[in-house]
């Protein structure tokens, strides 16, 4: 289901120069008329839009509608496509907004106590897994790690890391300058190289503070 | 020690975000790396940043589970067909976000839809109406199924029914790969129609002599809206087969030669012959022929592959008990379509119309 071209969502050259790409030829037939050529199209890419949905809303639930939502949004807009991006791209680029925009709305309607936010409006995790690790947890596997990290540590990791996107794209998505990107990202590696076990902060007093600096220095932009 | 001395470490540590982009190569100010060669601590910290970054590069792929893919398909499936405008950005304009929340269930369809060929489920209200088999979803993997049973077929030909006679048709199997192959230009996919109309019924070469037919013998008792998943499975290979017949005079003399059992005969009688050769004139070829129960009735379940060069929709005729359960609008040929239809055991091509129990034409939605 999933192809075995690079991930990185710029990566547009997926084979020879000339070839033609079938999502493109997809895409055609289904603007055509074609019932099942959009289906086709999905298939192909749901493990890769599913995989960003579910990293950056970390709930499958919130997952599948962002997916729905941005499946139902480029099968209606499909005539739209003008080709200054792949398909997949393009469809990556809907599905991360979509996402977005569901992060903003569980942001804007906390269902619970609303967390504690920082200078830039990231929340503070409920409970400090460095505490956690300070009393001999085992280190984290990356993916629970990234589980762990405030939405919006999250969010510029996945897709900066993860997901391979410019700095500035993701500025433009999460409506942020590119500096509060950077600073972001750099805060959940920071955070993340904690919770994999690179940096032991019970033993490196030292470290956390340095990394967590940025923190308190506002968002660099 | 002041932080402005040459070769002496910065005695602050630099700034967080500032180490992470030493860790990344990019530019920083120098006194960051003449820092951070004295530090133990942040060449620590350089490391895991680094670390980290190639762990994020390096995650796979997580696999959408697959009742989440089901439930996106069925919302595309429902979901009406793409604006003929071109959307103003083209890309991930969040205006009309509003709309997309409507739901897949809900589509604006407008009332007619003329000739454009539509997937047969796709009226309103019909995908809660149908078993969840018989949405075209499912539909959509005719013709990849189709390929599997050619690609497959010369495992397939072995007399499968009842494992009686298994030997006896294992003659047929070259002839059956061949033939296949030719098939797979054309595809599997479905919408309604009533019978060809009596006028287009000049037998066209490629109708039925040459393609080996499969067929089945499943006696599965079909209502309407089980008829096309049935058909499916027909041809994806999931229900057994009895052989394959070439349906033309002298592959009906092979069959029998070969000592095949009752059944078989009972659905190349020379009067559904005749009907076969009927229904595929003007349409297509036949793929499979199942015999089935309808309507508490004998009956035989025609699949045959629309072939694009046919011209015209199919005028619907009488006969259609099971119109009101099967979508009625009429529509124009497209590719990868599949009628499928049902006659009566005894049925004559003379008759032909009164003898079809039900049809059915579907896109590959």
């Amino acid at each position: 289901m999933h192809e075995s071209t690079p991930e990185g969502p710029d990566s547009t050259v997926a084979g020879p120069v000339n070839q033609p790409d079938p999502d493109v030829e997809l895409l055609r037939r289904h603007v055509d008329g074609d019932p099942a050529a959009f289906a086709d199209l999905f298939r192909a890419h749901a493990d890769y839009l599913w995989s960003v949905a579910y990293r950056l809303l970390h709930d499958a639930e919130d997952a599948a509608d962002v997916v729905q939502e941005a499946m139902l949004s480029a099968h209606r807009r499909a005539a739209g496509f003008r080709g200054e991006s792949t398909v997949r791209t393009w469809l990556h680029r809907i599905t991360v907004n979509a996402a977005l925009d569901r992060l903003r709305r569980r942001a804007a309607r906390p269902a619970t106590v609303p967390m504690p936010t920082g200078p830039d409006g990231v929340e503070h995790e409920p409970a400090d897994p460095r505490d956690a690790h300070a009393e001999g947890e085992l280190r984290l596997d990356i993916e629970d790690a990234l589980a762990r990290l405030p939405a919006a540590l999250r969010a510029a990791v996945v897709l900066v890391d993860v997901e391979g996107m410019p700095v500035a794209q993701v500025a433009q998505a999460l409506g942020v300058p590119v500096g509060t990107v950077k600073s972001r990202a750099a805060r959940g590696r920071a955070r993340l190289a904690e919770h994999l076990g690179y940096l032991r902060p019970g033993n490196q007093q030292a470290i956390p503070s340095v990394l967590e600096r940025g923190e308190v220095s506002g968002d660099g932009s | 020690m002041g932080p402005d001395m040459h070769g002496t470490p910065v005695p602050r540590h630099p700034d967080g975000e500032l180490l992470d982009a030493y860790a990344d190569g990019e530019r920083t100010p120098s006194s960051v790396d003449r820092h951070v060669r004295a530090c133990v601590d942040c060449q620590r910290a350089v490391l895991a940043l680094r670390n980290v970054r190639v762990e994020l590069s390096r995650l796979a792929a997580v696999a959408m589970p697959e009742d989440v893919a089901r439930r996106i398909q069925a919302a595309l499936t429902a979901a009406p067909p793409p604006s003929p405008q071109p959307d103003r950005s083209g890309s991930a304009g969040r205006r009309d976000r509003r709309t997309e929340r409507r739901g897949p269930g809900r589509s604006r369809r407008p009332p007619t839809y003329g000739a454009a060929a539509r997937p047969l489920t796709a009226a309103p209200a019909r995908p809660r109406l149908l078993p969840r088999s018989a949405r075209p979803e499912r539909l959509a993997l005719l013709a990849v199924c189709l390929l599997a049973v050619v690609a497959g077929a010369g495992l397939l030909v072995a007399w499968q029914h009842n494992g009686a006679g298994s030997h006896a048709y294992e003659s047929a199997s070259g002839s059956v790969a061949a033939s296949g192959k030719d098939r797979a230009s054309g595809s599997a996919g479905d919408a309604v129609a009533g019978p060809p109309s009596v006028a287009a019924l000049a037998p066209s070469p490629q109708t039925l002599s040459g393609s080996m037919v499969q067929v089945a013998d499943s006696r599965a008792a079909l209502v309407p809206a089980a008829v096309a998943p049935h058909a499916k499975d027909l041809l994806a290979g999931l229900i057994p087969l009895a052989g394959y017949t070439s349906l033309d005079a002298r592959g009906t003399s092979e069959a029998q030669a070969a000592g095949v059992a009752a059944s078989w005969e009972a659905v190349v009688t020379p009067g559904l012959l005749g009907c076969y050769e009927k229904l595929a004139a003007g349409v297509g070829v036949v793929l499979a022929i199942d015999r089935v129960s309808y309507g508490g009735r004998d009956a035989v379940l025609v699949v045959l592959d629309i072939q694009d060069a046919s011209d015209g929709p199919a005028t619907p005729a009488g006969g259609q008990s099971a119109a009101s359960a099967a979508p009625s609008a009429a529509v124009s040929p497209s590719r990868d379509r599949v009628k499928l239809a049902v006659l009566d055991l005894d049925c004559n091509a003379e008759h032909l119309s009164n003898d079809t129990r039900y049809t059915e034409t579907a896109t590959k939605a």
